[in-house]
């Protein structure tokens, strides 16, 4: 077995945000002309569609007594937001336009504007600094809104900080214990990986290729792969909040063509989007792209009903360690093996970027 | 190697992991604490000549 280090700290699991970043707020089509909340990074943003299908951003509380705009009678009319409190009313820019009972608006009164971009799905929004938001860069999935891809997806609420839900993803040697049955076969755990960090590019890469390994019912099921598989897991991580797993099936020794084409596989990407809810809660989004069975309803039926299943064995284990290591004292201790190489490479960048 | 990569290569067969820095220095360990604190360590790795 491999040495651990008995000394290592868990250094890695603050709950502190990292901020002047991009974050998964919503799906696209979660946000409508219905007003939409949702928390991210301990801030409590609003969402709506104006009248030509713009998605708007701004702070969940009046600047009056701070009622909630997202809770009824609070409402739309047209382009605005009218507080179901006292009527205070703004514009999609987030400027208060109307105040009962005068006619003069005071110049303070504005909300919040949070940058936002609709992209590959998802819609993000700048946590920080707003100046900043134009040259921060915003990860992509495409798989997820591209012809020759299907995709399903969804989201599921996560009581544990995030930092918990990237060292699970980064680490998939858990497959084979807590997903065993569904996307666990042995050979993930026992397949050594190799791991990179693009300084340069702020990206951890972490790939597991298994040559000859059980093909676990998540694909055999979808694809329609009967014997042993080869498998490729190639993470790459973008923190703070995009995860990508590239996934490939194959018949054991199928590989890419020279020229890189690659009829004979099966393709499926993997996306997480880790958005921080408060310190200790995540909305864990998660979508699973493909590019075979394009049409075959039930093969999306089973792929969302699986994923789903194992997204909610993630979510059970990590709100239990969260309950568990919310309590422990400063200072305990963790161990760290092979598997983890990952892992702590996405710690490393996370707390460098938190301190910046 | 391109410039700011960083690689930590789990030797086959073995519980041993290689770690290569992007100026082309390389280390092996079995811990990969050991190897990250090597490898940010640059340009001042601990053991260099």
């Amino acid at each position: 077995m491999t040495r651990c280090d008995p000394g290592h700290k868990l250094a890695g699991m603050t709950t502190a945000f990292v901020r002047n970043q991009w974050y998964v707020a919503a799906y696209g089509r979660e946000i409508g002309r219905e007003l939409f909340t949702r928390t991210v990074c301990g801030e409590s943003i609003l969402f709506w569609r104006t009248g030509n299908g713009a998605v708007t951003a701004m702070s969940d509380r009046c600047v009056h007594r701070r009622f909630p705009l997202s809770e009824k009678p609070s409402h739309l009319v047209g382009d605005t937001v009218v507080c179901g409190y006292h009527g205070f009313t703004y514009g999609a820019d987030g400027v208060c336009v109307a105040v009962p009972g005068q006619t003069r608006v005071p110049r303070t009164a504005r909300l919040r504007a949070y940058p936002i971009v609709e992209q590959d799905s998802f819609v993000w929004v700048f946590i920080g600094d707003p100046t900043l938001a134009a040259t921060t860069r915003i990860p992509r999935a495409p798989w997820l809104d591209k012809p020759g891809w299907t995709v399903v997806a969804g989201m599921e609420p996560l009581a544990a900080r995030a930092s918990l839900l990237v060292d699970n993803l980064l680490d998939l040697s858990h497959e084979t214990y807590l997903h065993g049955g569904y996307i666990g076969t042995p050979e993930v755990a026992e397949t050594p990986i190799t791991t990179e960090v693009d300084e340069e590019a702020g990206i951890v890469y972490v790939s597991r290729r298994m040559a000859d390994a059980a093909c676990p019912p998540f694909y055999s099921n979808s694809t329609g792969l009967t014997g042993r598989i080869t498998r490729w897991q190639d993470i790459e991580y973008t923190p703070p909040c995009l995860y990508l797993l590239h996934s490939r099936i194959a018949p054991v020794g199928v590989l890419p063509n020279d020229d890189g084409s690659d009829p004979d596989a099966f393709h499926v990407e993997v996306v997480y989007a880790i958005t921080p809810e408060t310190e200790h809660s995540t909305h864990d989004f998660w979508a699973v792209a493909r590019d075979f069975a394009l049409d075959d309803q039930e093969v999306s039926d089973y792929l969302e009903k699986s994923n789903r299943t194992v997204v909610l064995q993630d979510v059970a284990a990590l709100d239990t360690l969260e309950q568990v290591i919310a309590t422990e004292p400063d200072g305990y201790q963790e161990l760290s093996i092979n598997i983890d190489t990952g892992g702590l490479a996405a710690r490393r960048m996370l707390a460098r970027m938190r301190a910046k | 190697m391109s410039a700011g990569l960083l690689r930590v290569t789990w030797l086959p067969g073995d519980d041993i992991l290689r770690g290569r820095c992007h100026c082309g220095a390389e280390t092996e360990a079995d811990d990969p604490v050991a190897i990250w604190e090597w490898l940010l360590a640059h340009p001042d790795h601990p053991g260099k000549s």
